[in-house]
């Protein structure tokens, strides 16, 4: 090419290294080109020379190429796409420029190949990718914590990430130097056997984990440790070791389809892979561990919280039942000091308002205790020797009924108590820990026993009485109170009189005759307790009589004898009133039955008053039943209720009738008793009809037992007899209303049974009675 | 049949003393030895060595407390039960400091005497 302006530029065109195209703008054609070009492209010059610009690019850009001429980019280069006279596919950046070339428009191209650059950048490219991808496995793997599911995840993640034919994993089993298949993903995942092993040192796995090196056959044909497995269409094969320090722990493994298909980028990630993978592995396993521990961990947590809480729960019940027992409730330690742990009642029964840790015998010393410390103490000691039987020490406790003062604070006045104490032996294997103690306030139960004990000697000293008074004689006692009450009443009369209006001397002359006179009699009848009582009296009376002066002062001692004198005999009346109580008492069960006959009768009489449509009244005043010997209550019972069966239903009238007859139309009833000759007596009458005399005759004449002039013969009363036979009253039913008839036969029996005698007495019209006799047995 | 438990009573009553023998009669014990002070109480003990001792306290001559001190020191193993009113906690007490094996308060009931013998013997 001839230089159209100097040789110097020419010279300098040809040297510069990149390829420089001067091509016609309008058609393309290459104009020119330096020596680059001819030694990059492999044409000569006059080769070039003949073709266009765009018979260096592919067919696909020349629609871009064309754009391109079209403007000037001297700063930004474009990339194209140029062919080598080869063949060889060049990647191109292409700056360009308008120039005048031999008087024509030209365009001047400056080429770089940049080939070997955009491959490196694409291998960095795809590295970076790679290391990313490897990072976001390292991720999922040190995330996924459960082995099997991690080596799932590692090697599924490895083929979709690099798009490898078929990834697996096996792990070395070191004693049985096998490798066992873990995890498999890619198409030979349904090929191989899920149990595949393979022996170590056997094809490219069993090599990689013998020689602890990495295994790449970029063509499988071509390499002798490959061994085939049925199905395999591997072309190229990659086995990485796994590594845990030293020592192989698996293999990692990548086939293949294609010859060639892993390059040292490969090996660098897969190595990459299998050590994260060995240390997600370790992670796992660790994890494994961890988990177990963990779980150990928190069942043994759990099982801590559990005692923790039954612990606390008891605690809390301890605590509850601390704070709600009435008694005081603490430990005692081998020092005698009271525990942390104590019923909330032990503050309030020993007044202290913080008792932990005190010590026992200081704090009963501290309040007076009337026991000594030294006894104290001894027996705290003693209960402290497991040599010593507890039950002995228990009889020796000097702490069961304790008197003690308890001062409040800033308080001048002490408050007496009495306390009781027990305690119990705590054992841990054979040794006396600590006591049990229990502490009660008892001074109530001690003041209720005092106050018994006294009330005892109260009641023994009534009981004196009441022995004293037992032999005297019951009119002699009834006389010696009612003389006492007169002697004291005039006492008292004269202790109300103005004593301005007498001589004090002659005052305490005349009380002093009067106790004298009680304590005479009292002597006289043995009553020491009044005798004495009424001396007590008379020595208060010498008193005030030897004093010089006397004032009314002096009387008040006389006044208090003489209440008292008036209490005892009001006390010996009420003994005696309830003596005679305690006599009718006696009987309690005569008098119920009484009173239950008089009621019996009552309700007897008032039914049949309402059955029978009449009104009768109940007169039995004159009755009293207590009088009835008990061995004749259920006779008399018996008698009654016949005789007012009679009077009710045949002896009172009715209404009409006793009006009729002028009669009042109440009617009557009424029982009296006395007693005779050693019998009990009782009448019985009713103010009905009586008998009907006639009635009597006539039935006995009908009855034909008997002859009618023996009838004619007949009194009043032997008449009226009649209805004692038996049987009389029976037969004739026709004038049963008329007659009395009605079980008298059963009464006269009776009566006549007990040797009783039975007497009837009426007034035909206006009543009928009846006496009744039975003797009583004085036995 | 096991030996028998050799018993020395003593107390200044003489009621007391025929009424432990007879309550404790059910046991296997003979009554090697009876005193009503604690000056022949002692002598007594030192010709006997009973095994156990009943021993009141308070007694003439010699007080109960000395002669329970000498009859330890004559034989450290004998079992004394002391019988003393139940009022008197204090002597009670020094008594089992002393070393006497059981208490028995007086008043007491045979049945008291009786389980209080046993767990002493026990």
């Amino acid at each position: 090419m001839k230089s159209p302006s100097n040789d110097k530029y020419y010279s300098l065109f040809n040297q510069i290294a990149d390829p420089i195209f001067i091509f016609d703008t309008e058609n393309c054609r290459i104009l020119d080109c330096n020596q680059a070009v001819t030694r990059i492209y492999g044409y000569k010059r006059d080769e070039i020379c003949r073709m266009t610009f765009f018979d260096l690019h592919p067919a696909s850009e020349q629609t871009r190429v064309k754009k391109a001429i079209k403007i000037v980019n001297k700063d930004i280069p474009f990339t194209f796409t140029h062919y080598k006279k080869s063949g060889v596919k060049l990647i191109v950046e292409i700056l360009s420029n308008r120039i005048e070339y031999e008087g024509k428009q030209a365009t001047v191209s400056i080429v770089r190949d940049v080939s070997d650059r955009v491959k490196i950048e694409k291998e960095l490219e795809r590295r970076a990718t790679q290391f990313s991808l490897l990072y976001q496995i390292g991720q999922k793997v040190s995330s996924e914590l459960d082995l099997g599911n991690l080596l799932q995840t590692i090697v599924v993640n490895i083929r979709d990430t690099f798009d490898y034919y078929g990834v697996m994993l096996l792990s070395l089993d070191s004693e049985k130097q096998t490798l066992s298949l873990q995890s498999i993903a890619g198409a030979y995942a349904r090929i191989f056997p899920v149990n595949l092993t393979i022996k170590v040192g056997e094809g490219m796995i069993g090599q990689a984990a013998l020689t602890q090196q990495t295994q790449l056959c970029y063509d499988t044909t071509l390499n002798p440790n490959y061994v085939k497995k049925a199905g395999e269409i591997t072309r190229s094969e990659l086995s990485v070791p796994i590594m845990k320090g030293e020592v192989v722990i698996g293999v990692l493994d990548f086939q293949s389809d294609l010859v060639n298909a892993f390059d040292e980028s490969d090996v660098t990630a897969a190595e990459t892979l299998s050590s994260q993978i060995a240390g997600a592995i370790l992670n796992a396993r660790l994890y494994e561990q961890a988990q177990k521990e963990i779980e150990e961990r928190l069942k043994a947590e759990a099982e801590l919280i559990k005692s923790r809480n039954s612990l606390r729960a008891a605690k809390r019940r301890t605590d509850n039942i601390l704070e709600n027992v009435a008694e005081g409730f603490f430990l005692l330690d081998n020092k005698f000091r009271i525990s942390l742990e104590h019923s909330a009642a032990l503050r309030d029964i020993l007044e202290i308002k913080e008792p932990a840790q005190q010590h026992l015998p200081a704090v009963l010393q501290s309040m007076s205790a009337d026991e000594s410390t030294e006894n104290i103490v001894d027996f705290l000691e003693l209960m402290f020797k497991p040599t010593i039987e507890e039950e002995t020490l228990t009889e020796l406790n000097p702490l069961t009924e304790i008197n003690v003062k308890i001062r409040k604070e800033n308080e001048l006045i002490t408050k007496d108590k009495v306390l009781s104490f027990k305690f119990q032996r705590i054992f841990n294997d054979n040794e006396i820990i600590g006591l049990i103690a229990t502490v009660v306030d008892i001074s109530e139960k001690v003041r209720l026993a005092r106050k018994l004990v006294e009330s005892e000697e109260q009641a023994k000293l009534q009981m004196e009485w009441f022995m004293g008074i037992l032999h005297v004689e019951p009119p002699l006692l009834k006389e010696f109170i009612d003389s006492a009450n007169y002697e004291l009443d005039q006492i008292e009369t004269t202790f109300r009189t103005d004593r301005q209006e007498l001589d004090l001397t002659e005052v305490l002359d005349s009380i002093y005759r009067s106790v004298h006179m009680i304590k005479g009699n009292a002597s006289l009848l043995d009553l020491k307790f009044f005798a004495n009582r009424a001396h007590a009296f008379e020595e208060k009376i010498e008193e005030v009589k030897k004093r010089e002066t006397t004032s009314a002062k002096d009387f008040i001692p006389l006044v208090m004898q003489l209440n008292e004198m008036r209490k005892n005999i009001g006390e010996i009346t009420k003994m005696i009133e309830r003596i005679s109580r305690i006599h009718t008492h006696f009987r309690p069960k005569r008098i119920y039955e009484n009173q239950l006959l008089l009621n019996s009768l009552k309700n007897l009489i008032k039914s049949l008053s309402q059955d029978l449509n009449k009104q009768v009244t109940f007169e039995h005043q004159d009755f009293d039943p207590d009088q009835l010997p008990y061995e004749y209550r259920l006779l008399v019972k018996d008698l009654m209720v016949q005789m007012v069966r009679n009077s009710m239903s045949h002896g009172i009238e009715s209404m009409a009738e006793r009006k009729k007859r002028k009669k009042p139309v109440v009617g009557r009833i009424e029982i009296k008793n006395f007693s005779e000759n050693g019998y009990f007596c009782f009448t019985y009458k009713d103010d009905g009809r009586g008998l009907h005399l006639k009635k009597l005759r006539e039935t006995a004449e009908n009855s034909g037992k008997w002859d009618k002039h023996e009838i004619a013969g007949w009194t009043d009363q032997q008449l009226a007899e009649l209805i004692y036979q038996s049987g009389f009253s029976t037969f004739q039913k026709a004038d049963l209303t008329a007659g009395r008839g009605v079980g008298m036969d059963i009464i006269k029996k009776k009566i006549s049974s007990h040797q009783g005698q039975l007497m009837m007495n009426f007034d035909e019209g206006k009543f009928l009675e009846f006496t009744v006799k039975l003797p009583v047995n004085e036995n | 049949m096991k030996e028998k438990i050799k018993l020395m009573i003593v107390d200044d009553s003489v009621i007391i003393r025929q009424a432990i023998h007879k309550h404790l009669k059910e046991f296997n014990i003979e009554v090697v030895g009876n005193a009503e002070d604690g000056k022949v109480a002692l002598e007594v003990f030192k010709k006997t060595r009973p095994d156990v001792v009943t021993l009141d306290i308070t007694m003439p001559e010699l007080d109960g407390l000395t002669v329970l001190e000498e009859m330890l020191k004559i034989d450290e193993s004998v079992k004394v039960m002391v019988v003393t009113a139940l009022s008197d906690k204090s002597t009670g007490l020094k008594a089992i400091k002393l070393g006497a094996k059981s208490f028995l308060p007086k008043p007491f009931t045979p049945e008291k005497l009786r389980s209080s013998f046993e767990r002493l013997i026990d």
